[in-house]
């Protein structure tokens, strides 16, 4: 049995979502229309230039990803706890008593500032943002320079 | 040994190896020793980035730091601060896995990630011992880039280093080597053997053979400085020498600075 919890993602004034290299943990952004295509199946780092196809969600899309996972099974718990006590009420061999919940914590609220310089890529013919420019920036689409 | 590169290969080259390095460092414990192997194969197969690791030349004990660790897991290896022994030192334990394990986990020291998840122990030493490696090539191949910039006029560049020279080029530019002077100083010294056999003088048969010696070193790239460094000793008392021809005498003045240079 899966779960499936979704939660949107925002994107900033100029349509950008940040994704995070899982090797030198920069920040950047693309569109989610290139995120999401499927010739797309892997990315390099703009700053790094190494690849993974997986990898690129940043820390706090992590962190809300698992809060929200973690009030999912603190839920099923505190529920599957209740129906024991309810299920035990005036048995007279054994009693259950459920106890304090488990908590369910509220996620940060997730927010895309509308920062980064925005680099055309010719290669591609793709735009980017990236923190700053160091002569080039890698193409995340191709690999090259 | 010599290597032209245009920057359309640089480029490719650098790609290449981008791809090779993140193949290794999101590898899985179970693929580590296959992804190690053509991480290394790539290294080995590619000139100038094989020169530059092989100039940083610095010999490091690897077998007893990788018994040490492993008979203590508190220990992690001591992986020198300057950039070039730095090179050497990761290069040269990466070699010592590739020919001594048949498994990438199992010599990886457990002081580098304290979890009981054989994957969490891979990442956490490829984040920490080969991604600097890594790094510290691609910022060799950017440097060569960034040279190219500066030399776009004359859509050329040089790079010079012991073992070999490595040439790049950009848009199919034509080279004109340097490098040529070892064989310019083969072409040279050869001749003084065969001016040498009309000689007489004492230790006359030990030049010759010094040279001999020399030659065959520069051709098979294997030639040792200190050797090189007897020859011109040597040479330097031959051109002091009276009544020597002067066809010899000038082979042997003009071998000198080239000697010297090769030296250097």
């Amino acid at each position: 049995m899966c779960t499936k919890i979704k939660f949107n993602v925002p994107i900033d004034d100029d349509g950008y979502v940040s994704l995070q290299c899982p090797f030198c943990r920069e920040a950047f952004k693309i569109t989610p229309s290139d995120y999401e295509a499927e010739e797309n199946f892997q990315l390099y780092c703009p700053y790094c230039g190494l690849v993974s196809e997986e990898g690129f969600h940043t820390d706090e899309i992590k962190e809300h990803a698992f809060d929200l996972a973690q009030n999912h099974c603190n839920e099923l718990i505190n529920q599957f706890m209740k129906n024991m006590e309810r299920q035990f009420k005036g048995n007279g061999f054994a009693s259950f008593e459920a106890g304090k919940p488990l908590p369910i914590k509220k996620p940060k609220t997730l927010i895309e500032p509308t920062d980064m310089q925005e680099v055309s890529l010719k290669c591609c013919k793709k735009k980017i943002k990236v923190q700053y420019r160091v002569n080039g920036a890698y193409c995340p689409f191709c690999g090259v320079k | 040994m010599e290597t032209t590169l245009s920057q359309k290969e640089l480029k490719k080259l650098s790609l290449n190896f981008r791809t090779v390095s993140s193949r290794l460092l999101r590898t899985s414990y179970i693929d580590g020793m296959a992804n190690l192997l053509r991480f290394l194969n790539f290294i080995d197969e590619t000139p100038p980035i094989k020169n530059y690791i092989d100039n940083c030349n610095y010999k490091f004990d690897v077998a007893n730091e990788v018994k040490e660790c492993a008979s203590n897991p508190r220990v992690i290896y001591s992986i020198p601060t300057d950039t070039r022994e730095e090179i050497s030192f990761i290069y040269q334990i990466l070699k010592y896995y590739s020919k001594n394990y048949e498994s990438y986990l199992q010599p990886i020291p457990h002081a580098y990630c304290h979890s009981s998840s054989f994957q969490d122990q891979v990442d956490e030493f490829n984040i920490r011992v080969v991604l600097p490696f890594v790094n510290h090539i691609n910022c060799f191949l950017e440097e060569q880039y960034i040279e190219f910039g500066d030399e776009a006029l004359n859509n050329k560049i040089t790079i010079n280093n012991d073992s070999g020279q490595v040439n790049f080029a950009q848009n199919h530019a034509n080279i004109t080597a340097t490098q040529n002077m070892n064989t310019e100083v083969i072409g040279l010294m050869e001749k003084f053997i065969t001016q040498l056999q009309s000689e007489i003088f004492k230790n006359k048969e030990e030049l010759q053979e010094l040279t001999e010696t020399v030659v065959e070193g520069i051709k098979s790239n294997t030639a040792k400085k200190t050797i090189i460094s007897m020859l011109a000793t040597k040479i330097n008392e031959f051109i002091t020498l009276a009544g020597v021809s002067a066809g010899a005498l000038e082979t042997a003045q003009k071998i000198l600075p080239l000697l010297e240079r090769l030296f250097n």
